[in-house]
This record gives C-alpha cells, sequence and structure tokens, in this order.
C-alpha cells in the first residue's frame, strides 16, 4: 500500500480511537503513555537491531547516486540552485545504510522531544496514539527493514526508481572505473 | 517564566544571608572579624569555588589527555625518525621540543628534516577540545540539530605530510635576486614531470568525505580493483600510474597489501599528489602548488595503529627514494600518459582562471552600480 495513503488511514484510526476513549480518565491516559512508550522502544529496538546488523554484514560494494542540496544548505550556503546543486555521491552500501539509519534515529529522537513537550508541558493526550503508530509503521515500510529483517533484495539509494541511462551524461566528477 | 524562575533563584540566594544582612550598621562595626565570619553564609561563595575549581581540573585533565594521546603518537614516531632524519623537532627557547603545542594543545604538529631523498615530512594531529566539555556537547547538538549548515570541526585526524626534494638534478643559476632566497618556492613549471601527478589509496569508508575536503582527490576517478584489499579504492588519474608506483609496475606487493590491511581501521587516505588541497581560486596559488605524499588517518588508538602509522611513512618514504633512483621512469615515458596529465592541469587551470574572470566580471558590475 502507498504510505501516504496509509498514513491518512492511520490518523483517522486514531482520531477514531482518541473519540472512543475517555481522555480525562487518568487511568486511560496511563494506558495510553504505556502504550506509546512501549511501541516506540520497540521501534528503537529494532533500529538498533538494523545497526548492529549492517556493521556485521559490512557491504562494502560501492555506491553512486546524485545528492540535491537541501533548502536550508540552498539557503545558507548556495543561495541560488545552481550547477553543482547536484552533487555525485560515491559511497559503501554499508556507509549509506548506516547514514540511513542515523538520519530516521535522529527524527525518532525529535519525535520524541515534539511529543515531550506536547504530553508534558502542553497536557495534549490525543497525539499519544498516533506517535504510538507512526514510528513503527514508518520503520516497517521502510527500505533497511526489508533488507535487514525480511532478508530482500532493496535497489540503493532507497525510494529512487532505477533510471535508463543516458547517452552522454555530463560528467561531473570522474566516473568509476573497474580494473 | 524564565525570567521569573532566575528571579526567585536570586531572591533565594539574597536569603542566605538575610539574618547577616538584618544587622545596622552600627552592630556590624561593634562586630569583630571572627564574628563577622561567623554570622555570614558562605554556602553561595563556596559553591561558585568548587565550580571554579572543577572547571579548573576538567581544563587541565583535558589538556593533560591530550598530551597523553600526543606523546603516545609522537614518542614511538620520533624513537623511528630519528634512524631516518637528521633534525627532528623544533627549536623554542634554546631549547629541543619534540613537537609542536598549538591551540590548547589541539594542534599538535611534528616536523623531520635532513634526509636523502625527502626534503621534509610533517604530522600534524587535529584534536578535539577535551577541556572544554562543554562546548563539545553544545556543538554536536548544534551539529545533530542544523547538519545542513554546521561544518564538522569535532574530528580528530592526523595528516603525514612528506615532501620530496624533487628539484630538477639540470642546475640553473641563480639570478642575483633569487640568491637571498634560502628555499625556492616550486613551481609547475620548475617540477619534473615525473612528480605531477595524483595517485591515491582512499579507504571506502571516507570516499566522499575525502572528495569533498582535498580538492587532488575531486580531479580524479575513483578506480576499483581486485588488487587492493576491499575495504579500499585507487583515486588516481591512471590505472598505469597506481598500479606502476603502488604494485611496482605491476607486480605483486605482499608488503602494501599487509600494510594495508593492517591499517584498515585507522586509515583514509594515502595520495601523491602535485594539486593543492584545497579548491585554488587564483591561478598563481595553482601553479605555486608542490608534490607530496598526503596521508590521512584516524587518530592511532592502539600501538598497532601507531605501528600501523609508522609503516605507512616509511612506505611513503620509499616510494620517493625509489623514485629518486629512477624505478618509476619508465612509466613517465610514455608520451600519452604525459599529455593526458598535461590536459587535467590545463582543464583545472583554466577553470580557475575561469572563475577569476567572472568573479572580476562581477567586481566590476558591482563597481559600475556603486558609481551610479
Amino acid at each position: 500500500m502507498n504510505p501516504l495513503v496509509s498514513n491518512i488511514g492511520v490518523m483517522l484510526l486514531s482520531n477514531y480511537i482518541c473519540k472512543r476513549l475517555d481522555m480525562t480518565d487518568p487511568k486511560i491516559i496511563d494506558y495510553l503513555r504505556i502504550f506509546y512508550v512501549s511501541m516506540n522502544l520497540l521501534t528503537y529496538l529494532i533500529y538498533t537491531y538494523i545497526k548492529v546488523q549492517i556493521k556485521k554484514q559490512n557491504n562494502l560494494t560501492t555506491i553512486k547516486y546524485k545528492n540535491q542540496k537541501s533548502p536550508m544548505e540552498l539557503l545558507f550556503k548556495g543561495g541560488k540552485e545552481d550547477d553543482n546543486a547536484e552533487v555525485e555521491i560515491v559511497k559503501s552500501v554499508v556507509d549509506y545504510d548506516l547514514e540511513q539509519v542515523d538520519a530516521l534515529l535522529k527524527g525518532f529522537y525529535t519525535s520524541w522531544l515534539m511529543m515531550a513537550g506536547m504530553h508534558l508541558y502542553m497536557k495534549y493526550t490525543q497525539p499519544l496514539v498516533q506517535q504510538g503508530i507512526s514510528p513503527i509503521k514508518a520503520c516497517v515500510e521502510h527500505d533497511l527493514f526489508k533488507a535487514y529483517i525480511l532478508g530482500q533484495e532493496v535497489q540503493r539509494p532507497f525510494g529512487q526508481i532505477a533510471q535508463p541511462k543516458e547517452e552522454k551524461p555530463k560528467k561531473k566528477l570522474p566516473a568509476a572505473k573497474k580494473d | 517564566m524564565l525570567f521569573k524562575t532566575f528571579s526567585n533563584y536570586f531572591k533565594a540566594i539574597e536569603s542566605l544571608n538575610s539574618k547577616f544582612y538584618s544587622h545596622t550598621y552600627e552592630e556590624v562595626r561593634e562586630m569583630g572579624a571572627f564574628q563577622r565570619f561567623k554570622e555570614y553564609d558562605f554556602s553561595f561563595e563556596t559553591l561558585i569555588l568548587i565550580l571554579l575549581a572543577l572547571m579548573a581540573i576538567i581544563f587541565t585533565f583535558g589538556r593533560g589527555q591530550n598530551t597523553r594521546i600526543t606523546n603516545r603518537i609522537f614518542n614511538p614516531l620520533n624513537d623511528f625518525m630519528y634512524l631516518q632524519f637528521a633534525n627532528i623537532g623544533f627549536t623554542y627557547k634554546m631549547k629541543r621540543i619534540p613537537y609542536l603545542s598549538e591551540f590548547n594543545n589541539t594542534l599538535m604538529t611534528g616536523f623531520y628534516t635532513g634526509r636523502k631523498n625527502v626534503e621534509s615530512v610533517e604530522v600534524k594531529l587535529h584534536l578535539s577540545s577535551r577541556f572544554n566539555p562543554l562546548g563539545l556537547l553544545m556543538e554536536k547538538l548544534m551539529k545533530n540539530a542544523l547538519s545542513g549548515i554546521m561544518e564538522d570541526n569535532l574530528e580528530e585526524f592526523l595528516e603525514i605530510t612528506i615532501k620530496p626534494n624533487n628539484t630538477s638534478v639540470e642546475h640553473k643559476a641563480l639570478s642575483k635576486e633569487d640568491e637571498v632566497q634560502l628555499y625556492q618556492h616550486q613551481t609547475r613549471e620548475t617540477l619534473p614531470k615525473k612528480y605531477q601527478f595524483v595517485a591515491g589509496i582512499v579507504a571506502k569508508h571516507s570516499m566522499t568525505s575525502s572528495r569533498k575536503k582535498y580538492y587532488y582527490l575531486n580531479t580524479v576517478p575513483l578506480i576499483e580493483t581486485i588488487r587492493l584489499p576491499k575495504e579500499y579504492v585507487f583515486m588516481s588519474e591512471n590505472n598505469t600510474i597506481s598500479n606502476g608506483i603502488f604494485f611496482d609496475n605491476n607486480q605483486e606487493n605482499k608488503e602494501l597489501e599487509e600494510l594495508l590491511e593492517s591499517s584498515k581501521n585507522v586509515l583514509k587516505s594515502f595520495t601523491i599528489t602535485d594539486l593543492p588541497d584545497e579548491q585554488p581560486i587564483l591561478d598563481t596559488e595553482y601553479d605555486k602548488s608542490s608534490s607530496r605524499i598526503h596521508i590521512v588517518m584516524k587518530i592511532p588508538k592502539t600501538q598497532k595503529d601507531v605501528n600501523a602509522m609508522i609503516d605507512l611513512i616509511k612506505f611513503g618514504l620509499s616510494i620517493y627514494d625509489n623514485m629518486t633512483a629512477g624505478t618509476f621512469d619508465k612509466i613517465f615515458m610514455n608520451p600519452n600518459l604525459i599529455r593526458k596529465i598535461d590536459h587535467l592541469r590545463k582543464v583545472e587551470r583554466d577553470k580557475v582562471i575561469k572563475i577569476m574572470k567572472e568573479v572580476e566580471q562581477e567586481m566590476k558590475k558591482k563597481e559600475l552600480q556603486a558609481s551610479k
């Protein structure tokens, strides 16, 4: 299923659950807290397991991809999107995968902080349901889960459909050669 | 809200001595010094003194930690270098020092000179500011939060630069102006052809970061080869050069394989280059660059890593010994190869000139706009 569609599904489901629950009952709030913490802990453990597996498998195959500058980089460093906006990157699979896990974990920590602010300071309880389901859903849908937990073959870089090669590509960086 | 919290804290600190301040001026005057000390609550001052002492201890410990790391690397290195070089370290305030420490022990430099075929070896150890853990924490948090715009200054690394005695054998009489100059600046014109190339062995885990950081690696292609251990790739102008120099004209080089295997935890790149480290912005800067071996490593943590570092230097020195002896001359007799090498340098120089012209035009435009 398309992740966008399933995200809407999760949102509607969490709204439905929240309407059915009495959010003023401290007992229910405690259960929701336990649900949120346990789901996040499970997700964190999965990511940690994936990280261990990446290091253990140590796949040193090289991959090449073009990395587009983020809007923040363009704003602070480049100013405008010029020829160098797309930089070709050569990495080994192990480094690429570790970078992806670290990015996921960083997002994960940010969502913890946001949730802590919303729940502990602003006293919102409804996001506990959605934020309990979303991380584990995102984790299971990610290519790293498919590669290291389900053992499937996945294309890197993730989320990019393999494009047919152009006849004469413009050479920014010298291409990789095989000896 | 934050202001209120702070104000409450200040009030609490003030209330510590409310009893002392409740005395009138006359009462305080009548008290002796001892009585005044007894009445006054010094708990806040004590806390501040403890904090200052803690800061001093952390500062001393952090600096000491950096010195310990440096000694662990430089002591065995200097022992090896004593057998290779006539001049080791620096003379500072009439004393010989094995290495120079700068910026509160965060940059350590070792210098070795006086050897046949090699002009000098410079070892630079870049350490993080362990004496300022709060600063380090802040920098790390900022790096994580704004990874796109923050530069990575936390990385600790070791760089070794080996410069050859690459002045041409052909002696030219110096003009009167040049005679006063002790060390001639090597330029691309005076540099012999056999020193003008880029050939490197780069660890796969630092391919992108090395290319980002070092301009000379950014100009050459990546070549995967079964000759090297699976952790490394060649980044070289030409396969003939890298195979010829690192594998003794396409023969097997077991020693190099073992060396690379033993240094796989620390070595980032081992490059013979004549191009500058950073992208030059002036053509004169581009022309000034000289031939060298540039080794970039992680900080050696174990004795095994330190030994691997020494072996890498030994290997670097042997390359220049062989180069001077003419072992690799055959490689550079290929006119096609020389043409390719010259072409790359011409293309890179043209790029620099193009950028210079663009900057000049923009400056002229701005001047015109300002005059209007």
